[in-house]
């Protein structure tokens, strides 16, 4: 070997030992970490994940949820707080049907909310909101302005807090899932119209990994079990509660001190940390692959597609006011949404897809259909540029565009035929 | 167990698979590998809707010298979900964070 050539291996070896090594390999398990627990990480190492927004959402969902939830304990003062006390009475009574009971940020309405009646074909909701009672605009105009503040306050003693109360009853039509081959135009939002669909997707997603990659992790699942039965043999432990600290322990003792009989104290090889670190490895390698394969299919993009379905809506409401506070107005909607980038583009794209290999080719067996659902889904939401923006989503129910109705509303106010109170000026 | 791991059980234990708290999941399926011991190979499979898995469903009976493989696939990813893994009367149920999927394996010798 010349010169140069041992400059050039000097540099191959020096370049060799810069080289950063995989963030795994840097940490080995520490003495209180468990089988289980080491694994995990490494799976996370490899495939990080952020896990930060999980916690804060559960946070804030719960609590959304216990501040809905009916109460009479932090009833807010004044007009919201008196209605409160009022409803409080009866809500024992109504719990079953009051779904939540929610004070406006004004605190000068009080809505309840009650529990959604649901079935095939759509599903109905009623809310009641009292609001704090004011003088009619129209009456508060003529009255004339030196005396106004006393008069309207004279005209809404005639009435008491439920002099504006108003009644809304919606109900959205929908249409719930059958299997993939049924499943044409599909309505609603709810997640459990669409999850028999879902499902099978989820299931298709299994069939699509391929076999060498689950291969690698029944191999690699051999091993483990093969290292856990000896674990077990020697020391009554599970992976689960085993830590490294005891495997280090048991693989130390020395071969020439007199063995304790007892059988919790025998030892295991002296190899055992190194071969158990190295199956783990290649399992959690296994099964990061199985994630990222799992992974590229985009379920993420699944709740935009669904919160993106049409729905159809019609609703009425009857605000019945006292006569200072004015007239009675029933109110009629009939509201279509849609998203551009929907559930039902899946479905047709499916169906488009099916009908062009049936006619070129024999039928497909179930795998080759699941395969086609799992393209169907791909092809919408790499076409529509979903994928990055559904993973980057800290909320899980985002929707990608805001779907508007275009069908809006038909008004009809309702002439009261009342008397208006007399004036004093 | 955390979210997915490894655990050993005798033949003739009885384990179950439930889901907890799937209440923020759009949807869910899981399935059961069995793998043979002594070969590695992949003996049967099946699969659970969530349906199946909320009222109990996914459970049987452990056979000597197999592994028990169970895969938790869900949308959205980025949400937590309580499951509860039972094998021979240990119970091991902790809530999951959002993240990559993690197994849940018992070893059966």
């Amino acid at each position: 070997m010349n010169r140069a050539q041992k400059i050039l291996l000097l540099l191959v070896f020096t370049a060799l030992a810069g080289l950063p090594l995989p963030a795994y390999s840097q940490t080995p398990p520490s003495d209180e970490e468990t089988w289980n627990k080491y694994k995990l990480r490494l799976l996370r190492e490899m495939h990080p994940v952020s896990q930060t927004d999980a916690p804060a959402l559960v946070m804030d969902r719960t609590k959304a949820a216990v501040a809905a939830k009916p109460t009479t304990v932090t009833a807010p003062e004044g007009f919201a707080g008196r209605i409160n006390d009022s409803f409080a009475d009866f809500l024992p009574l109504f719990q079953f049907a009051v779904d939540t009971l929610s004070t406006s940020d004004d605190q000068k309405s009080v809505t309840v909310k009650f529990n959604p009646l649901k079935f095939d074909f759509g599903a109905f909701a009623l809310t009641a909101t009292v609001a704090e009672p004011q003088v009619f605009s129209e009456i508060e105009t003529a009255i004339t302005e030196s005396a106004r503040q006393s008069q309207s306050e004279a005209l809404l003693k005639s009435t008491d807090d439920f002099g504006d109360i108003t009644a809304a009853a919606s109900f959205g039509y929908r249409r719930k899932a059958g299997n993939w081959s049924t499943a044409k135009r599909l309505y609603g939002r709810e997640a459990t119209l669409y999850r028999s669909l879902i499902e099978d997707l989820l299931s298709a997603a299994f069939n699509a990994v391929p076999a060498s990659v689950e291969e690698r992790r029944n191999q690699a699942d051999q091993t483990l079990a093969q290292l856990a039965g000896l674990l077990q043999s020697v020391t009554g432990k599970s992976p689960d509660e085993i830590t490294f600290k005891e495997i280090r322990d048991l693989s130390q003792i020395d071969e020439t001190a007199p063995r304790p009989q007892t059988n919790e104290m025998r030892k295991l090889p002296s190899n055992f940390e190194s071969r158990l670190v190295a199956a783990l490895f290649d399992f959690v390698k296994a099964q990061d692959d199985f994630n990222n394969v799992v992974g590229s299919f985009n379920f993420d993009a699944l709740p935009t597609l669904i919160d993106n379905q049409p729905q159809i809506v019609l609703s009425a409401s009857r605000r019945l006011s006292a006569d200072v506070v004015g007239p009675d107005v029933t109110t009629y909607t009939f509201s279509y949404e849609m998203g551009s980038n929907n559930f039902n583009e899946v479905l047709s794209r499916y169906n488009e897809m099916r009908r062009e290999r049936s006619d070129a080719a024999p039928p497909l067996d179930p795998r080759g259909l699941s395969g086609l659902k799992l393209s169907a889904l791909k092809d919408v939401v790499d076409e529509k540029g979903l994928a990055r923006s559904s993973v980057s989503s800290s909320a899980p129910r985002t929707r990608m565009s805001p779907s508007t109705p275009f069908i809006t509303t038909t008004h009809s106010p309702e002439p009261t035929g009342r008397k208006l109170p007399k004036l004093s000026t | 167990m955390q979210c997915g791991g490894d655990t050993t059980g005798r033949a003739g234990d009885g384990w179950s698979f439930r889901l907890l708290d799937g209440s923020n999941l759009l949807a869910c399926t899981a399935k059961l590998t069995i793998i043979d011991l002594q070969t590695g190979a992949k003996l049967r499979s099946e699969s659970f809707s969530q349906a199946q898995l909320e009222s109990g469903q996914a459970r049987g009976t452990l056979e000597a010298q197999r592994i028990y493989r169970i895969d938790f696939l869900r949308t959205p990813t980025n949400v937590p979900f309580t499951v509860e893994l039972t094998v021979g009367g240990r119970t091991f149920s902790d809530p999951c964070p959002g993240g990559p999927t993690l197994p849940w394996t018992i070893f059966v010798s």
